[in-house]
Parts: structure tokens; sequence; C-alpha cells
């Protein structure tokens, strides 16, 4: 574990370093600026604008974060070779993988707090306030997702080894991943067949990304969304075990594979 | 008890697969490589491009799994931590990542090898200074030439003081004077009691630096020999080419031995050093007619083109 935290780390600082990664914080900005215009224009409240379009920005970046984080490893990696000197050291493999993880999460955790900062501001510019214990769940359950879908990133990488079919593959996963939920819906409307099979693998192999939505959830409703939580303690331990379940399963799948690639 | 060799391959074979699912494509890279290095020795082994060099080298360091034979570091397996922790490992034209600095980059290097923060901190510096990068240490990578970073792949072969060293073609695309600095790292290294195993197909700089020498082809292994052996068997040569040679002096030629051929109308003959007074006084040639030097080989090159020329001939 310690040799996964110290690549982790290192892995955080390198990206971190990365001019590709000023392209988010320009994101985030974006996303405040336009909570502000859409909450002028809409019927809605302005708050509820601008819970929603953050939450939106919260998931985006972080999923954009660890994509990048992973597209530019592997560009390293097979380009320039960065890897050799590195799986020579007294390193396993799937410790590699596990930094790549820790490192990818890390900085998303990041950009995802630059992003809440500024979403934070924006409501005291324009006389809101986002800061409550319900919205803070609602972020790191999204960031959760973030960890998720960088081990989905990270199979990826190892599976496909081209950058292109890389970001192709997990950006499927990813808008997949939301519509885990219809599968079910259509899984009861057929009769039998290959079609239910094939629904029934896509359903088991997808990650279910609506379980770490909790923004249609919490009662983040009104003007002053300074209000309590009112769900179990339970509607938080499930997407909590399923994101960690399916990420092991996931990074055991990619170490697996990592072990027989040649490099 | 010590193993009794520091490097020790069994039989290797590897194969590479290419191409995609419809048209694989294998290729043989090693086939049946055996060999054995001693602690303390500095191993040598050479080969055009494309001989299997680098695949034995990712094979004896663990980043290749042979697909049959074994791969062993002081009687481990190469793959295992503890094997690790002994070696170095300089690859061909080392990359780093770019927004890094020399310093933290040995650094990390430093931590996944184990090494305590203040010992570690003070080698870094140390191993910086020594490769000449003293004063570039907190300059990010990106703005290094590419010795600068074959100095600092260098330098984190080393890092961790180990016993065994593996260079994979250390001195291309070295300057003079970069070439100069990795021979006198070798005499030190060797002083120190190191074992190192270098790949090259720079003939000259092994004759020069190296115990004992390899030579492979084509994925086999020709040749292994201590260098002193080879200079013995194998005496310099020069290639000499003839305008023109008539058949009284092909005569004269064969008969001390020597095996001309030509091409493109020019004769040409590989002279031994010691024979090549001999040969000008046997060969009578016509007043201006004196042949030209096209190259001279050491007993290295000369032993290397003879088991090529073997190999090939079947």
């Amino acid at each position: 574990m310690r040799q996964a935290w110290v690549i982790g780390i290192n892995i955080f600082r390198q990206l971190l370093r990365n001019r590709i990664l000023t392209v988010l914080a320009i994101f985030a900005l974006g996303m405040g600026g336009l909570s502000v215009f859409l909450g002028e224009l809409g019927q809605e409240s302005e708050a509820r604008l601008g819970r929603d379009f953050g939450l939106l920005g919260v998931e985006w970046i972080g999923y954009i974060t660890v994509l990048l984080c992973h597209v530019v490893l592997l560009f390293e990696e097979t380009e320039l070779k960065t890897i050799t000197m590195l799986l020579v050291k007294p390193v396993a493999r799937w410790q590699y993988l596990l930094g790549k993880l820790v490192g990818s999460s890390l900085l998303a955790a990041l950009n995802v707090a630059g992003l809440v900062a500024v979403l934070l501001l924006v409501g005291w510019w324009r006389g809101y306030s986002l800061a409550s214990l319900p919205f803070f769940l609602a972020v790191f359950f999204l960031l959760w997702q973030s960890v998720v879908m960088s081990a989905v990133v990270l199979l990826f990488s190892v599976l496909a080894s081209t950058v292109p079919a890389c970001v192709v593959y997990s950006t499927f996963t990813f808008f997949l991943g939301h519509f885990t939920g219809n599968l079910v819906e259509w899984m009861a409307k057929l009769d039998g067949g290959a079609a239910l099979v094939l629904v029934k693998v896509l359903y088991y192999l997808l990650p279910n990304l609506a379980v770490f939505n909790l923004g249609d959830s919490l009662p983040l409703g009104g003007e002053n969304i300074k209000t309590g939580i009112a769900l179990s303690a339970s509607s938080f331990l499930w997407p909590l075990a399923y994101g960690a379940i399916y990420a092991l399963a996931v990074m055991l799948l990619a170490s697996w594979q990592y072990q027989r690639k040649e490099i | 008890m010590s193993p009794a060799f520091a490097i020790e391959v069994i039989e290797v074979q590897k194969r590479y697969k290419s191409g995609d699912f419809w048209h694989p494509i294998k290729s043989q890279a090693l086939r049946g490589v055996s060999l054995q290095v001693r602690a303390g020795e500095v191993y040598g082994l050479v080969g055009v491009n494309g001989a299997g060099k680098t695949t034995l080298m990712k094979v004896m360091t663990g980043l290749l799994r042979p697909d049959q034979g074994r791969s062993l570091v002081f009687g481990l397996s190469a793959s295992s931590m503890e094997a690790r922790a002994r070696f170095g490992y300089l690859p061909e034209l080392p990359s780093f990542p770019k927004y890094l600095s020399a310093r933290e980059v040995l650094d990390f290097y430093g931590r996944l090898q184990g090494m305590p923060d203040k010992p570690r901190r003070a080698r870094v510096a140390e191993m910086l200074g020594w490769v000449g990068l003293a004063e570039a240490l907190d300059k990010p990578i990106r703005e290094y030439s590419k010795g600068m970073q074959q100095r600092v792949g260098l330098a984190q072969a080393l890092l961790h003081d180990p016993e065994l060293v593996f260079l994979d073609e250390p001195i291309s695309g070295l300057d003079p004077l970069g070439i100069k600095q990795m021979r006198d790292l070798f005499l030190r290294l060797k002083s120190q009691g190191k074992t190192i195993f270098f790949n090259s197909h720079i003939l000259s700089e092994v004759e020069r630096l190296c115990d004992r020498v390899g030579l492979m082809h084509r994925g086999r292994m020709l040749l292994q020999a201590p260098v002193a052996d080879l200079a013995s068997r194998h005496a310099s040569t020069v290639t000499l080419a003839f305008r023109s040679l008539g058949p009284a002096q092909r005569r004269a030629l064969k008969a001390l031995r020597l095996a001309p051929s030509q091409e493109n109308r020019v004769w040409t003959v590989a002279v031994p050093n010691a024979q090549l007074a001999q040969v000008l006084a046997k060969v009578k040639l016509p007043h201006g007619a004196a042949p030209t030097v096209i190259s001279a080989n050491s007993p290295l090159e000369t032993a290397f083109i003879e088991a090529v020329r073997a190999e090939e001939a079947g």
C-alpha cells in the first residue's frame, strides 16, 4: 500500500503541473458563470438553478479530470515509455495501477473542491447559500462516482492501449451508466431470448451511476437550502458500498490484465 | 550460500505477437538463449539492431516473461521484489515525466526503493552532481537535452547503490564527452566490484570496457568469450580494396589463405595486420596501383563478422 501511495502522490504532482488541466479550471469558472446567467433568465429560483448546475458541473468535472489523467498517463507510458524504469523497481503492477487511481482521484477531488468554491462564491455574490450538509453530501457522492469512473477508465486504458479507444469506451460507459435504471424497465418488457440476455449482461456489467446522484433525493429545494437530511443512513451506505465493490472488481480485472501485458 | 552467478539465463525463448485477430503475425525474438554472468564481471552483449538484445535485457529485468526458459538474478526470479531491489536498469533512450525536475524524479525512485528520507535526499544530490547535473537539478525535465535525460536515467539506475546494473545502449546518443564520462563510470563501478551487463552495437567500446562478450544474431547467442580470448584468437584486420587484381595476384592471396572477393569491379580482401607487409610484398602491383584501406577491424569486429557469416551460411 505504501508503494501505491508514493506512486499516487507522484502522479498527482505530475498531473497538477500539466497544462492540459488548466482547461478544467476554465470549465469550473464557465459553469459558475452559466448558473448565474441561466438563473437570471429562468423561471425557477436562482438558488435551485445554481445548485442543479453546480452538481452537474461537479459530475462532469470529476469525469473529465479522471479521463484526462489516464489519457495523459497512457500517452506517457506508450509513447515516451516512462513506465519501464518504474516497473523494474520493487513495485507490483497492481500497486502501480492503484497509484494511478489514487493520483487521479486526488486531482478530481482538488478540481471538484475548486468548482465548489466557485459555486459558493457565486451564491454569496447573488445572495443565496449552497453551503449545507445535504449539498456537500451530494458533492461527495459525485466525487465517489468519479473514483469509480477512474477505475473504469483505468481498465479501458489497460485493455485498449490506445488513447482514442480508451476515451471512446470510457465515455460510452459513462453515458450508458446513467441509464442502467432504464435497462430494468426493458428487462420487464422483454419475454426472453437473446435480447433479454444482452440487456441483463449490460445491466450487470455497466456501473449504475444513478446510485451516486443524491441531488434529487436530498431536501435541497427552496431559496435557502440549509435544511436537514431526511434520508436514512442506509441511503448513504448503499452508494458507498456499491461504489467500493464495483471499483474493486474493476481494479482486480485491470490488475489481472496488466500483469499479463508485455511492456 | 550465495549463488554462483549474478545473472543466469537458461534456454530462454520469446515470441512476439503482432498484427490483428484475423492476421496474427508471430516473430521469434529469442531462440533458446543461455548465458551466465559472474558477480563483479563486466559483460557486453553485442549484435546488430533487431538481434534480440533489448528483448533479452527485458527478460533479464523481469519486464517480459519468457515463453520458455528461466532468467535468474542472484539466484532469484528476475521479477521478484527481492531481485529488483538488488539491480538498477537504464533503458535505451530513457524519458521521464516532463513536468517534474530531476531531483523530484530521483526522489520518487528513491522512495520506491525504500530509502529513508535523509540519506535519500543526500544521495539524490550526490548522484545528480556525479552525473554533472548539479546546476540543473531543479529545472523541469522538458528543458533537458537527450544527453541530459540519459544522465538522469543513469543516476536513477545507480541511486540505490545496486550490486548489478543493466544498461541498454548506454553510449548511443552521447557526445564524445558523455562517452568519456560513461567509460569513467564503468571503471569506477568495476573498481567497486559491481556487476555490469550492457548492450551495445558499438563494438570498439565493448571491446575496451568488457571482461566478457556475447555475440547475438537473429535471436541466437552465437558466441560468448572473454575479450582477452577473442583478441588472441581473432587478429585485428584491415580490408584492402584493389581496382584490379589479376589471376596471378589472386593466386598469391589464396596461397596466403586469404579470400579476395569482387563486387562492382572492385576486389576486396580482409588481411590480418600481421600479414599486411607480406601481402603487399607478394601481390606485386603495377606502379601507382596501390590498394586502398577501406576499413580496419578490431578482433571483436572480426569475430563478430565471422560468426554472423557462419550463421548465415547455415
